[in-house]
């Protein structure tokens, strides 16, 4: 190709690249916007215990929060005594999905975690029991009461004299859709 | 067409990866409830914060502390020279050094036959008394609170109905005091 041929291919593209000519079209769009935010699971405690005891036992309740969304009190710290055998405390205390989600309530299983002191006593001679599961909750939903119950059986014997037993236990809801 | 080969490992991870629900997840939340519940403690049961004594006329009675098991869990009684009709009283303090109510409960033993088959024995438990060689059970419990201690008394009588048969014999005899709490 000679040069002159040469020079006219190029300053024929130059003129398509900057007119565009030979292709256009109308374009219109529409848009989306959005924003989506995770929903909170939260549970607490609320209200004032029922406290049923037995014999001449004392059972005391208290309440404080951990590592809840809120800072609600979510955490219910039971401190019970002196049981003779068969004697037992009972708190009784409503709940709350304070939450945005719906859950399911289940028990994680009352369990003792230790015993202290005596002589030779041990987890058999204590029992600890909750009413759950506690079924399916809406947001906002007062719920239970989550019962739990602590009892120092009537067959131990005096291996658990001044005897202390430690208890957990875990209330957990979870989303459902 | 070329076909492309899907290697065998890479269907294996798909399998594991669907059957352990990879995946799915869930929001939770949750509340704990923590606690410690103690068992008291029952007794020891033991005499004398007070001093034993016993009393009555022309005879000789007394009452001394003394330990069977442990220190100061027994009272000693004695009741000399009776002849019928006559009664040794005694008194003391019974302590309950535990946390946990005391619901006392008594039993005599004795030989039986001789003068414990004419003897009454009384106190809180055995009111208003009961025959010492009849091995009885006090009928009347009574409770100790917790880290306290009550009043006891007790008498030894001899009935104006014993005869002279008994002149000179001795009785030995034991009254247990069992304390009991719990249900």
């Amino acid at each position: 190709m000679g040069t002159r041929a040469l020079m006219g291919l190029v300053a024929v593209i130059a003129v398509v690249a900057v007119g565009g000519i030979g292709f256009a079209a109308f374009t219109a769009n529409a848009y989306v916007n959005g924003n989506a935010t995770g929903g909170i699971a939260e549970v607490h405690f609320s209200g004032s215990p029922t406290v049923v005891n037995t014999g001449y036992s004392t059972c005391t309740v208290g309440f404080s929060s951990y590592d809840d969304y809120y800072g609600d009190d979510n955490v219910m710290s039971i401190t019970a005594g002196a049981f003779a055998p068969g004697d037992y405390c009972q708190v009784s205390e409503n709940a709350v999905n304070g939450g945005s989600v719906a859950l399911t309530v289940t028990s994680g299983g009352p369990s003792i975690t230790g015993v202290s002191g005596g002589a030779g006593c041990g987890g058999n001679e204590w029992t600890v029991t909750d009413n759950g599961p506690w079924g399916n909750q809406a947001p906002g939903a007062t719920f239970g009461p989550v019962t739990l119950k602590i009892v120092l059986n009537s067959n131990a014997g005096n291996e658990c004299q001044g005897a202390t037993a430690s208890f957990s236990d875990t209330i957990t809801g979870t989303s459902y859709a | 067409m070329t076909r492309t080969r899907v290697p065998a490992v890479a269907i294996a991870v798909l399998a594991i990866v669907a059957a352990s629900g990879t995946g799915y997840a869930a929001f939770t939340a949750s509340a704990y409830i923590g606690g410690e519940a103690a068992a008291g403690t029952l007794g020891p049961l033991t005499w004398g914060s007070y001093a034993a004594y016993g009393y009555g006329n022309d005879l000789t009675c007394s009452a001394s502390t003394g330990a069977t098991v442990l220190p100061l869990d027994t009272l000693d009684l004695v009741a000399s020279n009776l002849v019928p009709g006559e009664l040794c009283g005694y008194a003391a303090d019974v302590d309950n050094h535990g946390s946990l109510p005391a619901l006392v409960t008594e039993r005599i033993t004795s030989a039986s036959g001789g003068l414990c088959s004419q003897l009454v024995f009384s106190d809180l438990g055995f009111t208003p008394g009961a025959p010492i060689s009849l091995g009885a059970t006090g009928s009347n419990s009574w409770s100790i609170s917790g880290d306290s201690s009550v009043p006891w008394g007790g008498s030894i009588y001899l009935p104006s109905s014993a005869s002279g048969a008994y002149v000179g014999l001795s009785c030995d005899f034991t009254v247990t005091l069992t304390g009991t709490a719990g249900t």
